[in-house]
Formats: C-alpha cells, sequence, structure tokens
C-alpha cells in the first residue's frame, strides 16, 4: 500500500470524529481532497512536509468533526423547537388582553378552572393529610402496636395484659406505651367542673414524643406507680383558655373528677400527642384486676429501637404472639400482633387498601381537571379559528407553527393561572372551614398532625395540572389551527364533534344523579330531632368486662331515681340484626332494601317513652319482648309508608337475612321529622334488648326542664358507683346532629353535583362556541344564501343543522347512558322515576341549547350579502 | 401557510472566519468543488494562510445548512477522474452575507484607526 492510500485511510479514521450523517454527505469528497493537497504536497515540498501535512490535516478533522457534532447537536430539531417556543413577555400581555376581549369564554373557562382545581386541590390536600409522617423528631419511627382479631377480622384493643408482656419482651421496640380516653370533669379553684377528655397515658409516651415542656415537666415513671401522687400534665390551648397562660400554674392543684391533682407541667403549642389531647395523666395498668382479654381499650404505641425496622419489630411479634397463643388459646387463638405506622390505627383502615384509596381518589380527582380542561379546549377551539386571519399575519411575517402553538400555549396559560390560584385558595379556606366544622361545632378531635397549611406538594400538583390543562386547552386547538391542509380555512374535525358530542351527553346522564343528591343534600339538612334535644344528656357506655351483667341495668335505675331525670333509656346493636340490614317482608316479593334504607337498632322497653315518641298502632315494647324467644318489634311510620306501601303493618311477619320471622306488633311516629316531607327518613325497625348481655349501648336521659345543665357530671359518678368498669365517652347534650352522618361521604357528594352542574354549564357554553363557529365560517356562504333570496327560515337551517345534530346525538347518548346508570344502580340513580326524569332533563338541556345558539343563529341572519362577501 | 419573508444577512454575523473566507474566495457565478474552494482560499492570502479540508467541509456544511451556498452535481467538463464531485456555487445570500460581514468588519477597522491602532491603508 501506498503513502498516499495510507495517509487517505488514516484520513478516513479522523473523519470519524465527524458525525455519521456529515460524513455521509462529505466524506468521499473529504478524501478526496485531502488525496489531492497531500499529493501536491509532497511534489512541492517533499515526504516530511506531506507526513506534517497529513498530522495537521487529521487534527484538523478531529477538531472539525467534534465541532460539527456540537453545532448539530446546538441546531437540532429539539432545541430550534425550544429556542422557537419560549413564551416571551408579548405573548403574557397579548393573553391578558383577550381575556378582556372574549369576557363570555374567559367568566365560563374561570369558573370550570376554579371548581376543578378546588376540589383537585382540597382532594390531594387530604389524601396528603390523612397519612403523613408524624411531626415529631424521627416521627416515621413511631409505631402502633395491636392485636388483629383474624375471625372477626377487627382490631381487638383489650390488651391490657399484652401490652404488660410487650412492654417486658419486645427489644425491637423502644418505650413501649399505651393510652386510653378518660372523661370526666375539671374543676378549677372550687369552682363548677368542666367536661374534659384526658388521656390516661404511659409517661414513654412523652420520651416517644421528644418534645419537652414549655413549663415545669411531663409525666415520669415514678407517677405510674401506685401511691404515687396524683399528677396531671395540661396543653398549651387548654393552658391559655382556662388558667389565663398563668406561669405559675405548675403547682396548682384542680379536681379532677372525684379526686385532686397536682399540675406539675405544661406542653407547647401545637403538642396534642397521642391525637389531640390537652391532659394528661399517668396510666397505671393492673393486669390482675381484669381477666385475660378485658379491660380497657388501649392503643399500645412506641419508637422503633435504633437499626430496627418494622418488618423487624413484626417479626418479634409475630413470634410472641404465637407463643401467647400456644400459652391462651381460648383468649389469644384467633388474635395476631401486628406493627403498624402510627397513623394507620387512628385511620381505621387496612393497609393496602389505603395506598390504593388514596391513589385512586387523586387520579379520579385529577382526570375530573383534564375533563374540564377539554370542555374549555372546546370553546378556545371555537375562538382561535374565528381567529385564522390573525394566524396568517404571524405566519407571514415569519412565526414558524412552534411559535404559533407557543403562543396560543402562553394564553391558555394565563386563562388558567388566575382561575387556578383562586382554586388553590379555596381548597385551604375549605379545608379550614371543616377543621373548624369538625373541632369547634361538631366537638370531633382533629388529631395533632393534621397540617392545613399549603404543602409545597399540593402547590407543585396544582401547577402540574394547570400547566397540563394549558397544554389540552392552548397547544391541541393550535395544533388544529395551523395544520397545513387547514388552509384556507379552519373545519372542526371529528375530535372537536366528538368532544361536544360526549359532553353534551355527560351533562344530561349524570345531572339527574346530581340535582338528586343535591336535593337530598337539602332534605337531610332540613331534619330535625321530633322532640327537644336539649332536653337529653347522651353518651356512649361501654365495660371492660366481656358484658354489663347487671351493671347497665343498675345505671338505668338509679338514673330513673334522680330528681332531675325524667326518663332513662339506652340502645344497642346485637351482630345480624342491627344496623343498615337487607330485609325480608312476608308477602312482598322484591327484598325491601332493594330500594328503602331500613335500619334496625336494639332498644329499651323505654325508649320511646323517653323520646316521646307516640305508638300509633298495636303497642311498644314490653319487658318480655326482650325474652331470647321473643319475635315483636316495632317499627315506625317511614317503614309503613315506604317499605308496606302504607298497608296495615300490624301482624306482618319480617326476617333479617336468613334468621328467623319477626312479627310486628306496633308502629311508633317517627324520631325524626322533615318540613318539606314528613316521611322521608329512614325506615327503623325497633327489637327488645335486655342490658345484661350487651357490652356497649347509647345511654339517653331525658332531664327534666330545671334541671342542672352539668347532670352529665352526674351520669358519670353514677356509672362510677356502681362499676368502676364501666366507661363513658361521647358525653354530650342532645343526638349527634345530622350533620355529622358520614359527613365525608356526603361532601363528595355535594362536590360531585358542582361538578356535574359545572358540566352542565359548559354543555351550553360548548353549543353557543360551535355555534358562533360555525356562523363565523359560512359567513359568505350565508351571505350568497341571502343574495339569491333564501328565506331566513331556509338560512336558519344551514345555520344550524350541524349544531343541531351534535345536540340531537348528545341528547339521545345521554338518555341512553342515564338508562343504563339507572338499570344499573336499580333505579336509585333516578329514584326510580327513569322515565320522567331523563326525559325532562334532555328537554331542559335541549331547550338551554337552543337559547345559546340564538345569539349566533340572529347575528347569521342578520348577514349582510354585501358584507360576508365584501369580508372575505 | 403563506411563503416566509427572506432572511436577514445580518442574523447570520459574527461569520466564523472560515466561512467568510470561503465566501471571499468563491467568485460570483462560478461553481467549484472542494478542492478547487481550498486552493481559491489559499491565493486569498497569496499561500500565506490555507485552510484544511475539516475545516473546509465543516464549514461548507453549515453553509449549505444556511444557505449560502448551493450544492450541483459536476458539469460534463469535469475531467478529474475521481468519485463524482460536488460543485459549489455562492448564492445571492451568501454574498449578501458577505457583504455584511465586510461592512461591519470596516466599522471595526474604522474604529482602529480612529484610536491609532493602526493607519489608514493606503488606497
Amino acid at each position: 500500500m501506498n503513502g498516499t492510500r495510507m495517509a487517505a485511510r488514516v484520513y478516513g479514521l479522523a473523519l470519524r470524529a465527524f458525525p455519521s450523517m456529515h460524513r455521509a454527505a462529505y466524506g468521499a469528497e473529504m478524501i478526496d481532497t485531502f488525496q489531492c493537497e497531500l499529493t501536491a504536497q509532497r511534489r512541492a515540498h517533499g515526504r516530511r512536509r506531506a507526513l506534517r501535512f497529513t498530522l495537521t490535516a487529521c487534527l484538523d478533522a478531529i477538531s472539525s468533526g467534534l465541532g460539527e457534532r456540537r453545532r448539530r447537536r446546538a441546531g437540532g430539531v429539539f432545541n430550534r423547537l425550544i429556542s422557537q417556543c419560549r413564551v416571551c413577555w408579548p405573548d403574557i400581555k397579548l393573553s391578558a388582553r383577550l381575556l378582556f376581549k372574549y369576557p363570555g369564554l374567559t367568566l365560563v373557562a374561570s369558573l370550570g378552572i376554579t371548581v376543578a382545581v378546588t376540589i383537585a386541590a382540597a382532594f390531594f390536600s387530604f389524601t396528603a393529610a390523612i397519612d403523613p409522617a408524624l411531626p415529631l423528631e424521627e416521627g416515621h419511627r413511631v409505631v402502633a402496636v395491636e392485636n388483629w382479631d383474624v375471625a372477626g377480622n377487627n382490631e381487638d384493643r383489650r390488651s391490657l395484659h399484652d401490652f404488660v408482656a410487650w412492654r417486658q419482651e419486645v427489644k425491637s421496640i423502644a418505650d413501649i406505651g399505651a393510652f386510653h380516653d378518660v372523661q370526666t370533669g375539671l374543676a378549677i379553684a372550687g369552682g363548677e367542673p368542666a367536661a374534659i377528655e384526658i388521656a390516661a397515658m404511659s409517661a414513654s409516651g412523652f420520651r416517644v414524643a421528644r418534645v419537652a415542656p414549655l413549663l415545669g415537666r411531663y409525666l415520669v415513671d415514678d407517677d405510674e406507680r401506685d401511691g404515687a401522687p396524683p399528677v396531671l400534665v395540661i396543653g398549651h390551648e387548654a393552658w391559655r383558655s382556662r388558667f389565663a397562660q398563668d406561669r405559675s400554674v405548675v403547682g396548682q392543684q384542680v379536681r379532677v373528677g372525684q379526686t385532686v391533682h397536682t399540675i406539675v407541667g405544661v406542653m407547647p403549642e401545637r403538642f396534642g400527642f397521642p391525637v389531640d389531647h390537652q391532659y394528661w395523666i399517668p396510666f397505671r395498668p393492673d393486669p390482675l384486676a381484669v381477666p385475660r382479654g378485658t379491660g380497657p381499650e388501649l392503643f399500645v404505641f412506641g419508637r422503633l429501637a435504633p437499626g430496627a425496622a418494622i418488618e423487624t419489630a413484626q417479626a418479634e411479634l409475630s413470634i410472641i404472639g404465637r407463643r401467647t397463643a400456644a400459652a391462651f388459646p381460648a383468649t389469644h387463638a384467633q388474635l395476631k400482633p401486628q406493627v403498624l405506622q402510627y397513623t394507620r390505627p387512628l385511620l381505621d383502615v387496612q393497609e393496602g387498601n389505603l395506598e390504593w384509596g388514596l391513589l385512586g381518589m387523586r387520579v379520579v380527582m385529577s382526570l375530573l381537571l383534564i375533563a374540564v380542561a377539554f370542555n374549555v379546549a372546546i370553546l378556545v377551539y371555537a375562538r382561535t379559528a374565528l381567529r385564522r386571519g390573525e394566524i396568517a399575519v404571524r405566519t407571514a411575517l415569519g412565526a414558524s407553527r412552534g411559535r404559533i402553538v407557543t403562543q396560543l400555549f402562553a394564553e391558555a396559560l394565563v386563562l388558567a393561572i388566575g382561575p387556578a390560584l383562586v382554586g388553590l385558595w379555596l381548597s385551604q379556606a375549605a379545608w379550614q372551614f371543616g377543621n373548624e366544622l369538625m373541632e369547634l361545632d361538631l366537638g370531633m378531635d382533629v388529631p395533632f398532625w393534621t397540617d392545613y397549611s399549603l404543602r409545597p406538594s399540593t402547590a407543585l400538583y396544582t401547577g402540574a395540572m394547570v400547566v397540563l390543562a394549558a397544554a389540552i386547552i392552548g397547544v391541541l386547538p393550535a395544533l388544529q389551527a395551523t395544520r397545513r391542509r387547514n388552509a384556507p380555512g379552519i373545519r372542526p374535525g371529528r375530535m372537536w364533534t366528538t368532544l361536544v358530542v360526549a359532553q353534551v351527553a355527560l351533562a344530561v346522564a349524570l345531572l339527574p344523579a346530581a340535582v338528586k343528591n343535591g336535593l337530598n343534600e337539602i332534605r337531610t339538612s332540613l331534619t330535625q330531632p321530633a322532640f327537644d334535644p336539649d332536653r337529653f344528656v347522651w353518651a356512649r357506655i361501654t365495660t371492660d368486662r366481656n358484658e354489663f351483667g347487671d351493671s347497665l341495668g343498675e345505671v338505668m335505675r338509679r338514673l330513673e331515681a334522680e330528681a332531675d331525670v325524667a326518663g332513662a333509656t339506652f340502645s344497642s346493636g346485637v351482630r345480624g340484626r342491627s344496623g343498615r340490614l337487607p330485609l325480608e317482608v312476608e308477602g312482598l316479593t322484591a327484598p325491601a332494601q332493594s330500594n328503602h334504607e331500613t335500619v334496625s337498632v336494639g332498644v329499651d322497653r323505654r325508649y320511646f317513652d323517653v323520646y316521646g315518641a307516640r305508638v300509633g298502632a298495636g303497642r311498644g315494647l314490653e319487658a318480655q319482648d326482650s325474652d331470647a324467644a321473643s319475635r315483636a318489634i316495632v317499627v315506625n311510620r317511614s317503614f309503613v309508608r315506604k317499605v308496606l306501601g302504607g298497608e296495615n303493618a300490624l301482624g306482618r311477619r319480617v326476617r333479617f337475612t336468613s334468621g328467623p320471622w319477626y312479627e310486628i306488633v306496633g308502629v311508633v311516629d317517627n324520631l325524626r321529622t322533615n318540613p318539606i316531607d314528613a316521611d322521608d327518613i329512614p325506615a327503623n325497625v325497633f327489637f327488645a334488648v335486655a342490658p345484661r348481655h350487651q357490652r356497649a349501648a347509647g345511654v339517653a336521659v331525658r332531664l327534666r326542664a330545671d334541671a342542672s345543665p352539668l347532670f352529665g357530671e352526674r351520669l358519670r359518678d353514677i356509672a362510677a358507683g356502681v362499676d368502676p368498669a364501666l366507661r363513658l365517652d361521647d358525653l354530650r347534650i342532645g343526638m349527634p346532629s345530622v350533620l355529622e352522618d358520614q359527613l365525608a361521604v356526603r361532601l363528595v357528594g355535594v362536590a360531585l353535583s358542582v361538578v356535574v352542574l359545572t358540566v352542565f354549564v359548559f354543555s351550553a357554553a360548548g353549543v353557543y362556541a360551535l355555534m358562533s363557529f360555525t356562523v363565523a365560517q359560512r359567513r359568505r356562504e350565508i351571505g350568497i344564501r341571502a343574495a339569491l333570496g333564501a328565506s331566513p327560515r331556509r338560512l336558519l337551517m344551514v345555520i344550524s343543522s350541524r349544531v343541531a345534530w351534535q345536540l340531537g346525538a348528545g341528547l339521545a347518548a345521554g338518555m341512553a347512558i342515564g338508562v343504563a346508570i339507572d338499570v344499573a344502580t336499580g333505579g336509585a340513580a333516578e329514584g326510580g322515576l327513569r322515565a320522567i326524569v331523563l326525559p325532562a332533563i334532555a328537554l331542559t338541556m335541549a331547550i338551554v341549547g337552543g337559547l345559546a345558539a340564538i345569539g349566533p343563529a340572529r347575528r347569521g341572519l342578520a348577514t349582510q350579502p354585501t358584507d360576508a362577501l365584501r369580508t372575505e | 401557510m403563506p411563503a416566509r419573508r427572506p432572511r436577514d444577512p445580518a442574523a447570520l454575523l459574527p461569520l466564523k472566519q472560515s466561512i467568510y473566507r470561503v465566501l471571499l474566495a468563491m467568485p460570483d457565478g462560478e461553481a467549484l468543488h472542494g478542492y478547487a474552494i481550498m486552493q481559491a482560499v489559499s491565493e486569498l492570502s497569496e499561500g500565506r494562510e490555507t485552510i484544511l479540508p475539516g475545516t473546509l467541509y465543516a464549514a461548507l456544511a453549515r453553509m449549505v445548512d444556511e444557505g449560502l451556498v448551493e450544492t450541483q452535481d459536476a458539469p460534463d467538463d469535469d475531467a478529474s477522474g475521481g468519485p463524482a464531485r460536488r460543485y459549489y456555487r455562492r448564492t445571492s445570500f451568501g454574498r449578501d452575507v458577505a457583504r455584511a460581514e465586510s461592512e461591519r468588519l470596516r466599522a471595526l477597522l474604522d474604529i482602529a484607526v480612529a484610536r491609532k491602532i493602526i493607519s489608514r491603508p493606503r488606497k
């Protein structure tokens, strides 16, 4: 091989520094040029000079090749796109002007985006707050320990003996402690006692929390020993509200229940461990006092030992659990101890279900915002189509397609960002409102770890959703409008037609359910008790033993003997017969539960007398009805109306699932009433229960008119005097309000109703937008037809034909979907009035669509032929 | 979409030296192959400065992309005997860009003269 060819080969290797595309286009030329110059150099200057030329040419090829690679990367499609698509300040200014130029679109879009962002951000905040790490030092290492009853598929918190054993044996969890709630009265400086909730907690709880007291000290292990002086630690809110932030409160003595306690410390602000507590007394477990498997319901916690993980602790507790089950099969054969993140047991959900539930909630709410974005995109598309002249001018001035799309994306972003910020603020306000509602108005505990401030994750999520929405609202219509095959005009494609039809169909299909849900909410909010709730004291009573035995009956007897008491009763659940149950009525072909709510409850024989419910037919419950062999039940008027259709109830027989038949012996007035529909409350079935074999009950005490407002304390004293194992919870004046009932579920229902109504508004706006678009597109045609003498009726048909068939297709599809939903829900969606509700909604939608089309249609009819032709 | 407005030559300034030299070396209306351009660039400086093939073809590739030169097949009278050569012709846009760069350099030269860094060249 001669020198030239060798050099050419070497040079060819150096050319590999160039990109492959360059080598393919110019490689052969470059080698040829190199060879020519190499030959010239050798002839003119000799071999040495040629060699030097070869070397410099190779180095030059490598250097240039690398430079060419950099140039091609910098000028690549992606980078060119990025440089063309930068949003400029003029884009922002133009976008802001367009908000005012198209006020209708701005208003409708802002409404929809605000609603969607409010709901999505609120639910995102909720899902983020529902299961956070505790806001404590290394809060993720604080765990809960509980026994899981595999047979009953439920937790078993009567674990006093297990707690003592775990505290001694478990090595992977440090500072194992427990707490239970005590509801009692707090009297300060000889004043009247005020009802409070105290955490009887192990001193280790404060070590687990790792929060230093603000004043004095917290509980220590010595406080738990028998004979230790009674001490109390108070929280910051209690210190502020009851002690006026007196810094000399440490050492002050107060009366807690019947015992004088000394305040030893004040905890700092926002400290509420274990849940939302402001008072703490030592928990003194005494396993010798109660049999295994009984005792108070405890919540056990601890902090993972250094180096231990939840899995390690679980493995250790599983071994201990098997050993305990083998030693005590009667009580522990079905119990398995489990270690969980601290907040999980308090959420009362299964481990795996929580993650999927939260993810599902976030996905659904995100889809909501995307659906709204598509609705807005329809309106923006119609507006974009009307701006085709402006787009053509911009293109002629040198704007690329990417530049125009970027501009429209900026317009969509400006359109969306304002309502998104409003929605974000509203979501936080709603969250705060909900917190005050639960805590202050309903007296529900809000855990201390619940943080209502705006989280960075919520802001980031909202920002990402807004950008996505802006991309849908701005980019999709822009891509459609700048397609080459659009010239000279823009026509709505199949996608947009489908979206309009789908939008109308969705509104028709879901509106009946939304309206029904909304009316139900209004109706429910007007439900009132048919008695004076202020004259009642209500509490939940439980026993540490397996059953009440004679204790509850004795409490009832002592209450009846009180001078302030006009009557006392209780209600209780019985497994298999209480709650919302399927009910079979003899003589009825379909199960009664399919269409009506039927709530069954076990009650004391004095129940109706105490609540003042009149027995309108037959008789009430009597003492012998609580015998196990008795089959007598009493129903309320709603049951007669809803389940029996108003027929005579006396002597009718009913049964729960496949159990024995019960006979209706009486009909009693409803305990609640509604001014809209007096009988629109759940159908109730009452059966008599004896207190002896129950373990938990709801006690209701009707007071005389001049009774002391602090009778709750007396009730507590009576219960404690009968049996120390009795515990009172949820002590309050009056019945639980209707508002509390399934509050979260009902809030979701309200939110969905608002969303559906928004879809309804969007449907009307979509029809209006498409009509406007049609008129603008066919302006020349309309002008020509008018010039040729077409009648206004004929012109109207031309203008509205396309929109009319889209509206008709949407209505038909919506009715079909609505029927399917109603059939699938057994008539629940339409309340059994499918034949009336759906056509009415469809007719309403048609009227609304027609009204929305009037404006653009009139504009079309007013088109002057000369103006239309001149414009083109 | 309507036709685009012609590009502004100033948008490409300042030119890389290699591109400028190639634009200066290429005659009006005449197409040259790569080696001929290489020799023409050398003749601009009377042999004192040359352009190597790597630099030349990197510049030519960029010039083709920017529309400063256009390519054409070898004429019928090309008797090189080697592989088919591609010829390059300077476009009118390339001439405009070369003019714009020259004006820019002249302005710089005037500043250098005004500041007595160099004396004005004799005409």
